[in-house]
């Protein structure tokens, strides 16, 4: 089911170049709103509900606090790769936490979001924290066999099937598109694509490494809602792919950030080969749903989901009667520009 | 009022000195030591207790057997 692998394991200036260079292709087909590349965040959001995948992927809005939690679980990955690096590149633990603590305070200057607990000291402290406590990790970044630390790993996969609608592109559209430009052809399959945080060894065995930042207690409670996961199936499924060999599953290392402390908690969720395929079937039908959903532009509200994760963000919205929904979406939530709405081809 | 980690977050990174940042970091490695001898680190601006106060500095007094 899935050709055309292509591992895309950039290097910092590598990102950096593409970001000021290359805006990120789309990820649907020219014209349309049919997602053909597609993430676990856009997945997740479409499992959850049609509505939310709407108002989120395709309108581009954002509730004003979401920047403030985006951004810090980008800084917090951003200084554990700085370290994994260093250390691969044989720089001791103290030497390598003053450089990661260095370069985090440079980046976050501007960072000074009224929020509780996930402040830029917050931020800090959690650095130094996991990186303190986890010193001695058992749990060992993999190398590849080009001696590079297996660390924000890119992946993007091509399925050996597309949506429909990319069969029925007319000749004038055709016409239109211009080849290695980053734009969907006639006959697209779907790209599954992603980062995974690390890939490691741990008692023998391979497993993706995934960092998460939380309000929750990492207990065995928090852990278990990851049995079954979209995003921890498809990154399973994406390390095998990518790197052509047994993973046994995702190690989750949780940190739940309060006002002056963190807490953290490891977990495992594993994944068999049958569940890898079963993940796969589904996905055809959840697909199929979502091209249907943009053929029909109509976007259903999954009515049970409201509640789900701590309160839907769009709760209030969906509650309010349909002709005043517009206005309330406007006054109450940013609309992202085109270019800042999350696109699963977005380098990173 | 602010204590002097405040002071130090609150200024320009770029005019950070090598020996601020350790600072930074002794700062909060006090915090997770507090925090794993189950004291709950304070705000900044209140004053925590110190290391010897919670016993965590100093080398216990070495004990004295009775000669038998």
């Amino acid at each position: 089911m899935i050709i055309n692998i292509t591992t895309n394991i950039l290097t910092a200036a590598q990102t950096v170049e593409a970001l000021l260079t290359d805006p990120a292709p789309s990820p649907y087909l020219p014209g349309t709103h049919v997602q053909v590349a597609w993430d676990s965040t856009s997945l997740g959001y479409l499992k959850t509900c049609p509505r939310l995948y709407e108002y989120t992927m395709i309108r581009g809005y954002s509730s004003r606090d979401e920047s403030v939690h985006l951004r810090f679980g980008i800084e917090y990955h951003h200084a554990l790769q700085d370290y994994d690096l260093s250390r691969a590149a044989g720089i001791l633990h103290d030497d390598a936490v003053h450089d990661v603590v260095r370069e985090l305070l440079l980046r976050t200057g501007d960072f000074d979001p009224d929020h509780k607990t996930k402040t830029r000291e917050g931020l800090v402290r959690t650095v130094i924290w996991y990186l303190d406590n986890f010193r001695d990790d058992p749990a060992r970044t993999f190398i590849l066999s080009d001696g590079k630390a297996a660390v924000e790993q890119s992946f993007r996969f091509e399925l050996d099937w597309g949506p429909q609608s990319a069969l029925n592109i007319t000749a004038t559209e055709i016409e239109k598109r211009r080849q290695g430009k980053g734009e969907m052809m006639l006959g697209q399959p779907y790209i599954l694509c992603g980062h995974l945080d690390k890939v490691v060894t741990y008692n023998d065995a391979l497993f993706v490494m995934d960092h998460k930042t939380t309000a929750y207690d990492p207990s065995s409670y928090y852990f278990s809602k990851y049995e079954p996961d979209n995003q921890m199936t498809l990154y399973s499924l994406a390390a095998k792919v990518v790197l052509n060999a047994p993973i046994k599953g995702v190690i989750i290392d949780a940190a739940q950030v309060g006002d002056t402390w963190t807490k953290f908690g490891r977990g495992f969720t594993f994944r068999s080969p049958d569940q890898l395929e079963e993940w796969l079937a589904d996905l055809k039908y959840w697909l199929t749903l979502a091209e249907q959903f943009a053929i029909a532009n109509h976007y259903p509200q999954n009515d049970t989901a409201c509640d789900k994760f701590g309160g839907c963000r769009f709760r209030e919205v969906c509650s309010k009667s349909p002709q005043v929904r517009e206005s309330f979406l406007e006054s109450n939530f940013i609309k992202l520009k085109e270019e800042d709405r999350w696109n699963p081809l977005k380098a990173r | 009022m602010p204590n002097e980690i405040d002071t130090l977050m609150a200024l320009d990174p770029l005019e950070l000195s090598a020996q601020d940042i350790d600072q930074i970091i002794a700062y909060h490695r006090k915090g997770r030591a507090l925090f794993e001898s189950g004291v709950k680190p304070k705000r900044s601006g209140e004053a925590a207790p110190s290391l010897a106060e919670i016993g965590l500095a100093q080398k216990p007094a070495p004990l004295k057997r009775r000669k038998l």
